[in-house]
């Protein structure tokens, strides 16, 4: 096709653009973009990320009952953060709060520490706390909360089951104790440089 | 500009224009059974009510699947007396009470809490009732009522019977299956928690 043709190209082009399609008045745009906004909140903000995965690695470490407890109890205390973020509590310090979070639990991975299960509930109970928190505060500024809502909670859902599935690689020997740990001190790393940063030491 | 042009050069954008998808209607629902498409639709497109039925199912496909079977009825029984509630008693919208309902059932799943069959069965037609009333509310003086509410029960016992069953069959086969269905009810615990408390705050939804 030579350059000849551009100009019959263009207006085809230009026709085929101007084609109506269904216009519909009630669209759930606002739905589906709240709905996206919410699944991309968790994943845009790598110390959430990173700890939300290290929630999952962290059960995986410790084998049943945690394995399933720690991604059950994890939303349900990030709902009570997003409750005081959408009533309008002032948490403090929530990003630091978020950054140790990640450091803390990059660290029990790595150290591969094993915790009693109220313990590991408690300590996972806390740190969702100020991740919901921090989902929590946005969500009266989205169109549809509820669309809203449920992207983050899935968002938050699915990286634990990731880092579950990550942590199963736990059982594989020789090596799979190591990845799992090295990834735990990824986790923990990523934690201390948003930890810096959070108290302007970066 | 034009100098050149060969027609054949517009075939391909012809075949594509040709080839464009536009919506097909295969039931045009304006007319006839319109109203029954638009009960079914009103229940299956709202995100809270689509999210109510599938905690419904969860928490009743976790007991027992004798126990469960009494969701079967009491879904659409529920859904059936909501709406002629509505019609009858039309007053506000009961969306915190419903939002309040999911949390309920959120909680009861991910904790696994087990009632008895009449408690299932009354707390199943109890909150039916509720999103049977909602979309009720609905229906204006020119909606064929009958054919709405029959979409909406329709709606419901497909969506109840059909989750609950895959639920309370799946659950029976493997003990992390179970444990996948009571963290999908930790989510919705979650979801409704932060929605009743936006809710009640009284906090404005801003746009963007």
């Amino acid at each position: 096709m030579s350059l000849r043709s551009l100009p019959q190209i263009a207006l085809c082009g230009a026709l085929v653009a101007l084609m109506p399609s269904a216009a519909l008045a009630h669209a759930e745009v606002a739905v589906g973009a709240g709905l996206v906004n919410g699944l991309m909140h968790p994943i845009l903000g790598p110390d959430h990320l990173v700890a939300m995965v290290a929630v999952g690695l962290w059960g995986a470490q410790l084998r049943a009952p945690l394995i399933w407890a720690l991604p059950v109890a994890f939303p349900l205390m990030m709902a009570v953060g997003g409750v005081l973020g959408v009533i309008g509590v002032d948490l403090p310090a929530v990003e630091i709060g978020i950054a140790v979070s990640a450091l803390a639990l990059g660290l029990l991975v790595a150290l591969a520490v094993k915790a009693p299960n109220a313990a590991a509930v408690a300590v996972v109970s806390v740190f969702a706390i100020f991740h919901g928190h921090a989902h929590g505060t946005e969500l009266p500024h989205a169109a549809t909360p509820i669309a809203y809502g449920l992207g983050f909670v899935l968002s938050t859902g699915l990286l634990h089951v990731s880092g579950i599935a990550i942590g199963l690689l736990d059982k594989i020997k020789p090596m799979g104790g190591s990845i799992v740990r090295g990834c735990g001190g990824i986790v923990a790393l990523v934690g201390l440089y948003y930890l810096l940063r959070a108290v302007g030491a970066l | 500009m034009m100098r050149g042009f060969r027609a054949f050069h517009l075939l391909p954008f012809v075949a594509a224009a040709a080839l464009a998808p536009s919506p097909a209607h295969a039931h045009l629902v304006d007319i006839r059974f319109g109203d029954f498409y638009g009960g079914a639709l009103h229940l299956l497109t709202g995100l809270q009510y689509g999210l109510l039925l599938l905690a419904l199912a969860l928490f009743a496909g976790l007991h027992t699947p004798l126990k469960a079977r009494w969701m079967l009825l009491a879904a659409p029984l529920g859904i059936g007396l909501g709406a002629a509630a509505a019609l009858a008693f039309p007053g506000p919208q009961v969306t915190l009470w419903l939002t309040g309902a999911l949390a309920l059932l959120g909680v009861g799943t991910a904790l696994q809490l087990r009632s008895s069959a009449p408690v299932l069965f009354a707390l199943g037609t109890a909150i039916a009732a509720l999103l049977g009333y909602e979309n009720g509310l609905a229906m204006t003086d020119q909606t064929d009522t009958l054919l709405f509410i029959s979409g909406l029960i329709g709606a419901a016992v497909v969506v109840v019977w059909l989750l609950t069953a895959v639920v309370a069959r799946l659950s029976t086969r493997a003990a992390w299956v179970r444990i996948g269905f009571r963290t999908i009810g930790s989510w919705i615990a979650a979801v409704a928690i932060i929605l009743m408390a936006f809710s009640v705050s009284g906090t404005p939804a801003v746009a963007g």
